[in-house]
């Protein structure tokens, strides 16, 4: 089960971080499993490294589904705000396939103290006109750059 | 073994290394002595290098009781416990002044009430509220982290900048009101990501808030 969670991590890392075949191959860094708060679902959390940039992976254990990752080395906030409410969601609709049943909800703009701002961009889970308690798609934003710096997908398949 | 044993033994492994040689004998006596003196002096630092003072839920009843809190004062203080830090622990009740005379700590992580009164934020404890006046007359304050697990009520600054430009290097806190027993479980990530896995204080925030996005409403300052 850890090689295929492995594979899955590497496969989807490789793909997001547009490398191809011509260049070297995503290496698997470290590993951490954990309890997924608020879900009770194990999760693990790998991380792959290219020659140019690192990417952690979470994947669900028990489907092998990819529920979320981040860049660690990317800035989380920033000073500047180049981008637009409007920008942020689109970047984040490019980047991210949004499950059908998906309900937007909302771009706001976080302010992080001295760590300057970053956009969260933010779905819920509606099924037949009934939010699912708990479950969420968030995608942050640098609103510097407009680069995804993290997913997250809380998602229960009823 | 008892000290005296101890020492006894290390006399006469003095001599017989110095092998009856009074100068070499002198000489590692006084290596002993000062060894002896630095390791002293390392017990009497060790307490201000890694300590930590964890008050969770300084009300004692009514609306101010917050159960999350008050349990999240024994998960906080075990888990930095784990990382070799020497926790204080206070529970309700605990009085401003209870408060403040443990603020020299290292690290000092408040889980309770607070707010903003239009000009400026504040604490809240069992006889009183604590201003950034109050804090900033205080001639003690954390070096590495003050964590203000309360709502602020926005983003004014009057609090942190106190403690930043008293030298707090980073103070963390909670522009609006974050649900209690959410917030432990955020808090512990925090502490786990930061202080356990060693990464940067920014960077377990956002990795915390990502599993509770319900408290993506923190604030960190930094020196």
């Amino acid at each position: 089960m850890t090689e295929e969670i492995e594979k899955r991590a590497t496969e989807f890392a490789a793909k997001k971080m547009r490398l191809d075949e011509r260049r070297a191959a995503p290496e698997v860094g470290e590993r951490r499993s954990r309890w997924s708060p608020g879900l009770l679902k194990r999760v693990s959390d790998v991380e792959v490294r290219s020659p140019e940039k690192r990417m952690v992976v979470r994947i669900e254990e028990d489907t092998g589904e990819t529920v979320g990752w981040r860049y660690p080395d990317v800035t989380v906030g920033s000073q500047r705000v180049n981008i637009t409410q409007e920008e942020a969601r689109r970047k984040a609709e490019e980047e991210v396939d949004i499950p059908e049943d998906a309900t937007y909800e909302s771009t706001r703009l976080l302010r992080r103290g001295s760590m300057g701002y970053t956009y969260s961009v933010r779905w819920g889970h509606v099924l037949d006109g009934i939010p699912v308690e708990g479950d969420f798609l968030v995608v942050k934003i640098n609103p510097e750059t407009g680069e995804v710096t993290s997913v997250t997908k809380n998602w229960s398949v009823l | 073994m008892s000290e005296e044993e101890r020492l006894e033994k290390l006399s006469r492994e003095i001599q017989r290394v110095s092998l009856g040689n009074r100068d070499i004998m002198d000489l590692l006596s006084k290596i002993y002595e000062l060894l002896k003196t630095i390791l002293a002096i390392l017990e009497l630092l060790k307490p201000k290098i890694d300590n930590a003072f964890v008050c969770a839920d300084p009300h004692t009843t009514g609306d101010g009781h917050l159960n999350g809190a008050y349990s999240e004062g024994e998960q906080i203080k075990d888990l930095i416990e784990s990382c070799g830090y020497t926790v204080t622990l206070k529970r309700h009740p605990v009085s401003s002044g209870e408060f403040l005379e443990d603020l020299d700590k290292r690290i000092v992580h408040l889980a309770g009430h607070g707010g903003f009164d239009g000009t400026q934020v504040y604490f809240c404890f069992d006889d009183c509220n604590l201003y950034p006046a109050d804090i900033s007359s205080q001639a003690s304050r954390p070096d590495l982290l003050f964590y203000a697990g309360v709502c602020l009520g926005g983003t004014n600054d009057t609090m942190a900048n106190v403690f930043i430009s008293k030298g707090t290097r980073y103070y963390v806190g909670f522009t609006e009101s974050i649900p209690d027993w959410e917030a432990k479980y955020f808090d512990e990530l925090v502490y786990q990501k930061w202080l356990a896995e060693g990464k940067d204080l920014g960077v377990a925030l956002d990795e915390a808030d990502d599993d509770y996005p319900e408290l993506d409403c923190w604030v960190l300052w930094g020196s």
